[in-house]
């Protein structure tokens, strides 16, 4: 089964017949993305709730306001973050769905060194984020690289053993003495926090620049590199990468530590940038939006910036539209996961045949385009 | 140590650690059966969470525990129907449909249960009751143990030698293997792999809509955010650890549901032996230990998780 599950580059578009283009790409996510906000819509209207004022209530909250802007762009960075992981994942053909539980193992170490020694500074706590996550991540790692044993399985268990272990830490040792009875630690000291810069009216939190620069990071290593060819190599085909020479286990569980790395980077991001403590309520699925950020971003550090502001939106408004309009934020659960179904869907070979023959129709092809994954073309 | 040993070794505790297998057998079972025919079913948390958010609802609304298991197999059904579709009629990736299917019916289920139930989300329905087999539940050990569990159970057990008998024993279950295992030789014979294969998924959801109703009505009372927990995950590796037979699955849950059963007593008697969290995380580390150990067995389903286009 493991090797049934993961032979292909799973999520990564694949160039098929050299006809994807950056605009069939782009076309096709967007179509993905407006089939996911159709169906709940749909999903609202079935279940007898209100359309208009939900809709409205999700603009609102996710662009509306200066503050709304600000909760939109704080969304969105540990999605963008954990999303980056995801992709760093998909490149290697590997399929991270564990960032839930990496994102609770890296904001637990990152709380740790944050309380412990304050005068550090922020970057410390980031870097003890990445450790804890890639300490999760390369779990899953070492166990698919030399164990084969298939890393969405187990992913998912490791989310419920980290999740198990904050609730330990944040209801025993880690616990604020004056909680009255929450189950959280006491906020990190003012000196390890990222704050927030003023962009005109919009707060515009400091874990975004913190995203962004990761994102060009993870581009420049996953496109300009030799370690970054190589892990896509071992995505497009372990046996070419062995034959290549490739250390394809080495990379494998490269790839999931670092993978884990970013997801942990994005729960430290998310503990001394917003929430400020741990708790075991810490990660609203963040973990889950990541896999659909990648997904749409087509596991491009790019496309997952957009993807994640989207995202970042749909969570904020939703958010918001829980208490205007008592519509249950779940709904943005129920988006994503049409959205990737659909972005499946519209990417299945039968589809994509039929797309491809319908548009080519419209626009003529030329050679010399670049491909739809961006640094794969460059390969 | 005393007070766990003694607790390991009690009849209450064995016949809790047959309660919580139920749910992982059922599943198991309907897994190994839609495994041999080709089709990976990452999703299959998501269809047991629809199994138990239908049975809650469909108890609530009709009072009958019964009927509430008919609506859970048909919430399974009715949600594996997209990821059918994109893993046999569309020829997509069918991990990614997985878990796509987990994150929506994750939504769809807390969403309906924030509307139907209300935000303390405190509603109690009528459960499975056990099965009494008369003087034979008196017996000791074995009685309590084996048989006066709930209905599932049974039901459970019968499934098990069907799936068993239909793969291992008639051309039905030959044409599942061969969707399985060699997909083009059976369309060379001539039969449609997609319509083969849609059986063999269909079975699954119907198990796992069952496994979710023996979760929600045969072990809590209620329906609770996400509360299948990661158990669909435990099942996936525990039907690699039974190499795709139904009577593997049958013995490894048995193992599996002792450590959530175990689990379960140490957070709800408050014991100061172990933190109720670490006992907690017991089930994922004893999957994660023995998928470990079977892994790299080669008797996987020579075509499984692919897709088949005529």
């Amino acid at each position: 089964m493991s090797d049934a599950s993961s032979a292909t580059t799973v999520g990564v578009p694949r160039r098929r017949g050299g006809s994807r283009r950056i605009g069939t790409a782009l076309l096709v996510n967007l179509l993905a993305v407006a089939l996911g906000l159709l169906g709940g819509i749909v999903f609202i209207a079935v279940t007898g709730l209100e359309v208009g004022p939900a809709v409205r209530a999700i603009l609102t909250g996710a662009f509306g306001s200066p503050g709304a802007l600000r909760e939109t762009l704080r969304q969105a960075v540990p999605i963008l973050i954990a999303g980056l992981g995801v992709s760093y994942g998909l490149r290697a053909g590997l399929f991270n769905i564990g960032g839930e539980g990496q994102i609770y193992a890296g904001a637990l170490v990152a709380v740790i060194v944050a309380l412990a020694v304050p005068g550090l500074g922020p970057l410390a706590a980031l870097a003890a984020g990445m450790l804890g996550g890639a300490l999760w991540g390369g779990a899953a790692g070492a166990m698919r690289a030399w164990l084969r044993m298939d890393e969405v399985i187990t992913t998912i268990l490791l989310n419920f053993i980290a999740f198990w272990g904050v609730s330990y830490a944040v209801n025993g040792p880690l616990k604020d003495p004056d909680s009255s009875g929450y189950p959280w630690t006491v906020q990190v000291d003012e000196a390890v926090r990222l704050g927030a810069l003023p962009l005109g009216p919009v707060q515009v939190p400091v874990g975004l620049l913190v995203g962004l620069v990761a994102a060009i990071a993870v581009a420049l290593v996953i496109g300009r590199t030799r370690h970054g060819m190589e892990l896509r190599l071992v995505g497009t085909s372990r046996s070419a990468a062995t034959f290549a020479g490739v250390p394809v286990r080495r990379r494998q569980f490269q790839a999931l530590a670092a993978s884990g790395a970013l997801a942990g980077l994005a729960g430290a991001v998310e503990l001394i940038g917003a929430q400020l403590r741990l708790s075991d309520f810490f990660s609203p699925s963040y973990g889950f939006t990541a896999i659909a950020v990648a997904l749409v971003g087509n596991a491009n550090p790019y496309g997952c910036i957009a993807a994640a502001l989207a995202f970042g939106a749909l969570r904020a408004g939703a958010a918001s539209m829980e208490r205007a309009a008592q519509v249950p934020v779940a709904i943005s659960l129920v988006v994503q996961g049409i959205v990737i179904i659909s972005l499946i869907l519209v990417r299945s070979p039968i589809v994509t045949r039929l797309l491809v023959e319908r548009l080519s129709r419209f626009s003529p092809r030329r050679p010399d385009a670049t491909d739809a994954t961006g640094e794969e073309g460059r390969a | 140590m005393s007070e766990l040993l003694d607790l390991v070794l009690s009849t209450t505790f064995l016949a809790g650690a047959v309660r919580m297998a139920v749910p992982l057998m059922v599943a198991g079972v309907g897994e190994v059966v839609s495994e041999r025919a080709g089709i990976l079913n990452i999703g299959l948390e998501g269809m047991m969470l629809a199994g138990a958010f239908g049975s809650v609802v469909g108890a609530s609304f009709t009072g009958s525990a019964w009927i509430g298991l008919l609506w859970g197999i048909a919430a399974a059904v009715i949600v594996v129907l997209p990821h059918g579709l994109v893993a046999i009629r569309f020829g997509g990736d069918q991990v990614v449909s997985g878990v796509a299917l987990n994150i929506t019916v994750l939504g769809i289920t807390s969403f309906l249960a924030r509307i139907l139930f209300g935000v303390d989300r405190d509603v109690q329905v009528a459960r499975l009751g056990s099965l009494s087999l008369g003087p034979l539940s008196e017996l000791p050990v074995i009685g309590p143990v084996l048989l006066s569990q709930g209905a599932v159970l049974y039901l459970g057990l019968v499934i098990a030698v069907v799936a068993w008998f239909l793969l291992d024993r008639t051309t039905w279950g030959l044409r599942w293997r061969a969707a399985g295992d060699e997909p083009r030789a059976l369309e060379a014979v001539g039969i449609p792999v997609a319509r083969v294969r849609w059986t063999a998924l269909l079975f699954c959801a119907a198990c796992a809509g069952l496994a979710g109703t023996a979760i929600a009505l045969g072990q809590v009372g209620t329906f609770v955010e996400g509360m299948t927990a990661g158990r669909g995950f435990i099942v996936l590796a525990l039907v690699i650890a039974s190499r795709w037979h139904p009577y593997g699955v049958l013995l490894m849950a048995v193992f599996f549901g002792a450590a959530d059963a175990f689990a379960l007593r140490i957070q709800t008697s408050g014991s100061e032996a172990l933190p109720y969290q670490v006992a907690l995380m017991l089930p994922y580390v004893l999957t994660l230990v023995v998928y470990a150990f079977v892994a790299r067995n080669d008797t996987t389903p020579r075509a499984l998780g692919t897709s088949h286009l005529e």
